[in-house]
């Protein structure tokens, strides 16, 4: 295999992986603070949705990815007032968010939209090539010569990784996640810091949603996310609660992502004999596999001790 | 106490003519308490006479309905544990505080928002802090490993750390000697005494007579939410104290040891439960059990004594098929069960007693009636093929509280609302109603007050009288020697002793418990060893 081949497939693996990544770190975050937010999918379906039409009709991606990023939050909102607020049920708060999302999203769009044969698209953005790093053979052209957006990503995610690992406020969305009644007799709001976890896991699933149609795309379809919320939440539990794992996850599902598009192209596109469907499964099929191998293998239970449970202040648990 | 003078400004907290009540329930009639600075003051009672909900209102999580509370002879009303910290009012509760997967250094520093980046410097810094206080008051402390990894003693040290970090000058310690080695309280007193003789004024909530009388310069003892007496420690001694608290003493008197006397005239005992290198992982995938052997005979109460978080919990759970364990075979009635679920197991005769009673004991949520028949609902006489016979689960009901003393308004009550005396009696209601062969009871008298307690005991003597095999986990002294036949110890996963009853000595089982087996150990275990193989 020659390595002219390799670079393209890593450059576009990268690119993939940017949308479940960015999701997945968000809802990282907000799992650590106790909140399981399984409504993902459709926080991601809603910024997608968003986005497209922020950069449709204002012609920009940048207001794009704003309208994307408060698609998602709007969401977050209503999950957290469920979750937070009112105490709901996670597991159920989170199911109703998705169906919302998938009803609402294809309702929109098409009674604003009125879709023939060839859907609406918006521009895409222009590659931002890094000087000199993107000079760098092999590496340069796969992770240097990228659109802004995903430049911005990847800032984004290593900044909350730090941020949870290394400042006091990361220190208080563990401690609530893993003994909320300690963080609130040491002052904390257990309530304030799941509502910021909450907000974080939905603004990054919008930004995910945006990315997906502003930098991949370019035009917006039925439940276009294709369950790449529900992997951001499978890769949270493959990379053990920890963000930089949990990208890494997300590098992978982008790598298989990439491969399987090459092999439809390969395969012989539509005519193939193979029904292309079959290719399309194999990130997801890949990802639960990995998956189920490293909680086969993990000895220390990585999760959250209070996730799932919600906090009522003086309740003993 | 170097002066008697009762002047305000010498106390540090002042509660006079404390009211509160939940509901219909007095939980504190007009109590009074005062303690000075640098004094060491008990507060004694049993469960539910109001300590937790005096101290909880001095610490600013419950208000009072009547009464002041003055701290350095200026009167406070906190209406959160904030506002108690910031007037120097540190409290060391009982369950700790402490977030387990954070080390201590971070849990210390939890909360405080002056520093935003958690740079190295800024940590450094505050470990040297912490350095100081260390040496101060010999509260040794690892300040960079996980909680979960720590002993009990060396958490405990952790809160009371934290409470000197933020500079609190009155401290409340809620039952800090319950979960101690008797050496790691021999460690704690003296610290306590430095810090009292630095000024810091210290309240201990206990019901331990002996630590109280060791460390204490005053007593309050509050007996069903009233204050019954305030007393100069040196001025009383452990059995007036006793009578204060309840009323009365009670006395447990163990039936004649029939096991023994079995042993001795060559009669074989028939092996029940037999475990041959049991070794387990915790929740944490740390090795929590090790190569745990043990055997357990027909009509014998053998303990596993030995401090909390020594393997205990992971034990009761390997032993009854909660957890699997990694190797090790478990023989009951000279079957390998080891591979067998816990539905299994009691249908093999074996029967269960958990120390978590409202998570594996009972159905907080389901009535008492049906709580008394989880175990066998789908069994005759209570179920006709699918369909449960609800008369009989009730006549049965019926029954077994009248037959258990359970104080219930109605069979249909739900269980979680009992009191946790009644609670167990319902766990050992459903347990030896039973026909049963061998009984895990782990921590089954935890909790309760004392008429509970010898209930408990009665009931677990008489199943032993009729042949059950016992094993006993306690984390209480008293209670493996008012029971047990034998014991071991069990520290840190391990089973380092071996007693026989006649050979029972506080002392030595204490050391073990600290993880110091005594010298002249091998020879009791090796007496054991005869007495078995016949």
């Amino acid at each position: 295999m020659n390595i002219d081949f390799l670079i393209p497939l890593l450059s576009m693996a990268f690119v993939l992986s940017i949308p479940v990544g960015l999701a997945a770190v968000g809802e990282c975050i907000c799992q650590r603070t106790g909140l399981l937010n399984l409504g993902v999918e459709g926080m991601m379906l809603m910024g997608a949705l968003t986005a497209f039409l922020g950069a449709f009709y204002f012609d920009s991606s940048w207001i794009g990815v704003l309208t994307g990023v408060a698609g998602g939050v709007s969401l977050g909102i209503l999950m957290g007032v469920l979750c937070i607020s009112i105490k709901a049920e996670q597991v159920v708060s989170g199911i109703v968010v998705v169906l919302l999302s998938l009803g609402l999203t294809s309702y929109l769009y098409g009674s604003l939209f009125h879709v023939g044969t060839t859907p609406p698209r918006i521009e895409g953005l222009a590659l931002l090539h890094i000087p000199l790093l993107s000079n760098i053979p092999v590496i340069g052209p796969i992770l240097f010569q990228q659109t802004s957006l995903v430049y911005a990503s990847l800032a984004l995610i290593v900044l909350l990784s730090w941020m949870l690992e290394r400042t006091s406020l990361g220190l208080a969305l563990q401690a609530v996640g893993e003994k909320p009644e300690a963080g609130d007799a040491a002052g904390l709001s257990v309530d304030g810091l799941r509502w910021f976890g909450i907000l974080i896991s939905s603004a990054m699933a919008g930004l995910g949603g945006a990315v997906l149609i502003i930098a991949q795309l370019h035009l917006f379809a039925d439940h276009i996310t294709a369950g790449r919320g529900w992997i951001a939440i499978a890769l949270v539990i493959f990379g053990r609660w920890k963000p930089l794992w949990v990208f890494a996850g997300a590098l992978l599902f982008g790598v298989v992502d990439a491969i399987q598009l090459k092999i439809q192209v390969v395969a012989g596109g539509i005519d193939s004999a193979i029904p292309f469907e079959l290719f399309q499964a194999l990130p997801y099929v890949i990802t639960m596999a990995v998956l189920v191998l490293s909680a086969m293998r993990a000895r220390r239970n990585a999760q959250p001790s209070a996730l799932g449970i919600p906090f009522i202040k003086g309740q003993k648990h | 106490m170097a002066t008697h003078q009762h002047h305000a400004d010498h106390y540090a907290v002042e509660m006079l003519s404390i009211s509160k009540r939940f509901g219909r329930f007095v939980a504190n009639k007009d109590v009074t308490l005062r303690v000075r600075r640098g004094e060491i003051h008990a507060l004694l009672g049993e469960n539910g006479a109001g300590k937790s909900t005096l101290m909880n209102m001095l610490y600013g999580l419950l208000k009072p309905d009547s009464g002041s509370i003055r701290v350095n002879g200026s009167e406070v009303r906190f209406d959160s544990p904030q506002a108690a910290k910031a007037a120097g009012i540190g409290m060391v509760h009982q369950h700790y505080m402490l977030v387990p997967t954070l080390t201590p250094l971070q849990n210390i520093i939890l909360g405080d928002r002056a520093k935003f980046v958690l740079s190295e410097r800024h940590l450094e810094q505050v470990r040297g802090q912490l350095k100081d206080l260390i040496v101060k008051y010999g509260l040794t402390v690892r300040l960079d490993v996980p909680i979960w990894q720590l002993s009990v003693g060396e958490q405990q040290r952790v809160e009371i750390l934290r409470a000197l970090y933020h500079q609190s000058t009155i401290l409340i310690l809620d039952e800090p000697t319950a979960m101690l080695t008797p050496k790691e309280v021999e460690q704690l007193l003296p610290r306590l005494k430095a810090l009292a003789a630095e000024g810091t004024s210290i309240i201990i909530i206990s019901h331990h007579l002996h630590d109280v009388l060791t460390i204490a310069d005053n007593v309050t003892v509050l007996r069903a939410g009233e204050n019954a007496g305030t007393l100069q420690a040196a001025d009383t001694d452990a059995r007036s104290l006793a009578r204060m608290m309840v009323g009365h003493v009670a006395d447990f008197q163990r039936p004649a040891d029939n096991r023994i006397a079995r042993a001795t005239s060559g009669e074989a005992p028939q092996m029940r439960l037999v475990a041959e290198g049991l070794s387990a992982e915790g929740d944490h995938g740390q090795n929590a059990l090790e190569d745990v052997s043990f055997e357990l005979g027909a009509g014998e109460i053998v303990a596993i004594a030995g401090v909390s978080g020594n393997g205990q919990t992971e034990l009761e759970e390997v032993l009854f098929g909660l957890r699997e364990s990694t190797t090790g075979r478990l023989m009951l009635s000279g079957a390998d069960i080891i591979r067998t679920d816990p539905g299994q197991r009691a249908k093999a005769g074996m029967a269960y007693i958990p120390s978590d009673r409202y998570r594996y004991g009972l159905v907080r949520d389901m009535a008492v009636s049906s709580n008394l028949v989880v175990d066998r609902f789908r069994e005759k006489p209570f179920a006709h093929r699918w369909r449960l016979s609800l008369d009989t689960i009730q006549s049965h009901a019926r029954d077994l509280i009248g037959r258990f003393a359970i104080k219930v308004k109605s069979p249909q009550q739900p269980a979680g609302t009992l009191s946790g005396g009644n609670a167990q009696r319902v766990v050992l209601a459903r347990t030896l109603s039973r026909d049963i062969t061998t009984l895990v009871a782990a921590q089954p008298a935890r909790g309760l007050d004392v008429g509970a307690v010898s209930f408990v005991w009665e009931k677990l003597s008489a199943a032993r009288d009729n042949g059950v095999a016992i094993l006993l986990i306690s984390t209480e002294l008293d209670e493996v020697f008012a029971l047990a036949d034998r014991c071991y110890v069990i520290y840190r996963g391990k089973l380092i002793g071996h007693w026989h009853r006649n050979e029972f000595d506080r002392e030595a089982v204490g050391l073990a418990m600290g993880g110091m087996p005594h010298a002249n150990q091998s020879s009791n275990t090796a007496a054991l060893g005869a007495v078995h193989v016949h």
